[in-house]
């Protein structure tokens, strides 16, 4: 799958990069588009369920179709989510992480692990419903419309 | 005989011992006078130290302001030195505008003479080295004589000198005086000698035209197609898309608001975070002046006169006035004069409006980057409402973009909970009773955090009163002088000693009460601050925090505006055709 290409070429240094420079910018600026476009209302649903799934079995499998759904976008190997937590104090934030399926809360005082951390102001100043965190570094924050803002 | 000796011997003392206790008397009371003097002085310290800091305060205000004074004075004065040289240089351009419309208009009427016509123009022709202009209005006169020969040497003349706008200026004519085919073609061949990456401002007055549709259905098909052709071809560069987002990002940003200080006043003084606070609460008020700015655009009513030679003859004069690149740098410089007498000295904000405004004015920009310039600042370029209109409604991508990634700029700055500090300073009892300060957060529990200041003034008056009180140490010491004293005394006579030891203890007790009665003043003084002391600390934490809820719920409303100024530009009218147009469509 495209996917896995990419994440093999990027993962094994010792490799010599296989593509050439110039597919390689053409399909960054393609990923690029692909994260851009709407998500779907689904995927909004199924993330509510995931903070209200207790049977880890249900969890696994919403966790299960989350992944797909990002990967049927094509935009990039996605690291993990970050969203304002609403369980009330003293939690304040929590991150999904879509590669280890881990699901963490934070408190105020808890410092948040790199690269998420960068997303924290963004998640509490209330305007996005979540910050995908992909694992070229960048961070696209994603109104409750689905739209997403390229930063 | 002794005892007679020794008797007056002894009243001899006991005047001596008289005298030596009305001195003491005398110490004692100058030494009480020193005291309650020493007591003013303290006080008076303490006020001069507090309308010290206040001078100081209205001293750094008034130097603040008398700078920002003497930059608009600067500014005012270059402006107009400014303009001045541009008149100066540029001034006798105006007759050749003035007359190539005006002759223009004459043909129409026909109540001129070919003669006179033909003498202005090659007055003029004369007069203006260099000008495109000139050579033109020799042709046109040439061609109103039907002198073909005169007329093809004008006009190879003035294409030479500036190709883009003798094209430009001959395909509005021809369109104005009827000959169609003729404009046409003239347009086309303009259109194609262009290069998209580096159009001259001029390339404005096209959309001007095609706005106000000038060039009829075929000239404005002919640049329809040329525009989308460009656009593909441009836009397939990430880069030129996302400098137009960020020259729309600029915009918003220049709307930003000032925060009105007076309206926080404690929150101002009490949290170290108030200036990152500030900031966000005026990037948040962009959207409203935005909104507002944006509106007025989208309702403005175009209202276009009905004869088309009128039209024409303003887009003809928008042409040759605005365009001349040997006056920009002035214009630039008039820009960011004129930027900073409009921020009140403010120079900083005055250099960053005036580069956003500059940026309409490069000699060459990309067909995109004018567009969006037509949009943003739509008189830099000499275009009109109904041109910006449309320009905006080709932007609306960037735009909606740019309206994102501008708040998700100033969003990743939020602050959550505000850290709040009262120093040793921040009432007249803090400093007095040298308060050693405390810190806070929002976050925290208000009872908890009011009981944690209430432990701190406790310490702080503890120690203070432990620092002031008289100490039973003084007790000791005093009892070291008298025995030191009697001792020394004794060394030499036994009366000596007698009389030493009396003048030690007098000495010692009137040292003992004095410093007693300071103490004890001072100790008294502090048990009833610290009542007082203790409320105006609480005061003030509790309207530092009503005025963090104030400004929070300020900055919702301001953020929420994001969303409407969305909607706005989502809905942007993008059919040309809401302007009145009373008459032919030519």
């Amino acid at each position: 799958m495209l996917n896995n290409n990419f994440r093999r070429v990027h993962t094994h240094q010792a490799t010599p990069v296989t593509r050439a420079p110039a597919t390689d910018a053409r399909f960054a600026a393609h990923q690029r588009m692909n994260r851009l476009r709407l998500r779907r209302g689904e995927l909004f649903q199924a993330l509510r369920q995931l903070d209200a799934a207790t049977d880890q079995h249900a969890y696994r499998q919403i966790m299960q179709w989350v992944n797909e759904e990002y990967e049927a976008r094509q935009g990039g190997t996605i690291m993990g989510l970050f969203a304002k937590c609403y369980l009330g104090p003293p939690y304040v934030d929590h991150r999904l992480d879509l590669l280890g399926s881990i699901c963490e809360h934070f408190t105020p005082a808890d410092p948040v692990p790199v690269p998420y951390g960068q997303a924290r102001a963004l998640a509490q100043s209330g305007a996005y419903a979540h910050i995908e965190i992909y694992s070229d570094g960048s961070m696209v924050p994603v109104l409750p419309d689905g739209t997403a803002v390229e930063l | 005989m002794v005892e007679d000796a020794q008797y007056r011997n002894f009243s001899i003392l006991q005047d001596e011992i008289r005298r030596v206790n009305h001195n003491v008397g005398a110490v004692a009371d100058s030494v009480g006078q020193v005291s309650a003097q020493v007591g003013q002085v303290h006080a008076d310290l303490t006020t001069t130290q507090t309308q010290l800091n206040e001078l100081r305060d209205k001293f750094e205000q008034f130097v603040n302001r008398a700078e920002r004074i003497a930059a608009i004075q600067r500014s005012e004065t270059v402006v107009g030195n400014l303009e001045a040289e541009l008149d100066r240089t540029y001034g006798h351009y105006k007759v050749v505008r003035r007359t190539s419309i005006g002759t223009l208009q004459a043909f129409d009427i026909g109540n001129v003479t070919d003669r006179t016509v033909q003498q202005v123009s090659e007055e003029l022709m004369i007069q203006t080295p260099r000008y495109w202009l000139a050579p033109a209005l020799v042709a046109l006169a040439a061609w109103s004589r039907d002198d073909k020969d005169l007329c093809d040497r004008s006009i190879e003349a003035a294409f030479t000198r500036d190709p883009a706008k003798t094209g430009l200026f001959f395909a509005l004519v021809l369109r104005r005086q009827g000959r169609t085919a003729a404009s046409a073609r003239w347009l086309r061949h303009y259109l194609t000698s262009l290069d998209p990456r580096a159009l001259t401002r001029e390339f404005a007055v096209i959309l001007e035209a095609a706005s106000q549709d000038a060039f009829g259905t075929q000239g404005r098909h002919m640049i329809a197609t040329q525009l989308t052709e460009w656009n593909d071809l441009l836009r397939a560069d990430p880069a030129v898309t996302a400098k137009q987002i960020d020259g729309w990002v600029t915009e918003i940003t220049t709307h930003r608001g000032t925060l009105d200080e007076g309206l926080y006043p404690q929150l101002a003084k009490v949290s170290p975070q108030w200036p990152a606070l500030k900031d966000l609460l005026e990037h948040a008020s962009a959207h409203g002046n935005v909104i507002a700015k944006y509106t007025a655009v989208r309702d403005a009513q175009i209202s276009l006169s009905s004869d088309m030679a009128d039209r024409l003859d303003n887009i003809l004069e928008t042409l040759v006035t605005e365009y001349d690149a040997e006056e920009l740098p002035v214009v630039r410089d008039v820009t960011y004069h004129k930027a900073v007498i409009e921020h009140e000295g403010d120079t900083a904000r005055a250099r960053q409006d005036a580069d956003a405004l500059n940026a309409a004015l490069d000699e060459t920009m990309d067909v995109a980057t004018l567009q969006t310039q037509l949009a943003l600042h739509p008189e830099m370029l000499g275009a009109t409402v109904g041109t910006q209109q449309i320009a905006i409604g080709v932007g609306i991508n960037d735009f909606t973009q740019a309206v994102q990634k501008y708040a998700a700029g100033y969003r990743q700055r939020y602050i959550d909970n505000l850290d709040l500090a009262l120093d040793g300073q921040h009432s007249t009892f803090a400093a007095t009773l040298g308060f050693p300060g405390w810190q806070t957060n929002s976050s925290t529990n208000q009872m908890y955090a009011e009981q944690s200041l209430a432990q701190v003034w406790s310490d702080t008056v503890a120690g203070y009163l432990n620092r002031v009180r008289f100490k039973e140490s003084n007790y000791a010491i005093a009892a070291v002088i008298l025995i030191v004293a009697t001792i020394f005394g004794f060394l030499i006579n036994v009366a000596a000693g007698v009389l030493l030891m009396l003048a030690a203890a007098a000495g010692c007790g009137i040292w003992l009460y004095v410093k007693k009665t300071a103490a004890d003043k001072l100790y008294n003084e502090a048990v009833n601050m610290r009542e007082q002391a203790l409320h105006r600390s609480i005061d003030i934490y509790r309207a530092a925090l009503a005025e963090y809820v104030d400004a929070r719920i300020a900055y919702s409303e301001e953020d929420a505006k994001a969303n409407q100024l969305a909607e706005l530009v989502s809905t942007w009218p993008t059919t040309v055709g809401n302007h009145e147009e009373a008459g032919l469509a030519g």
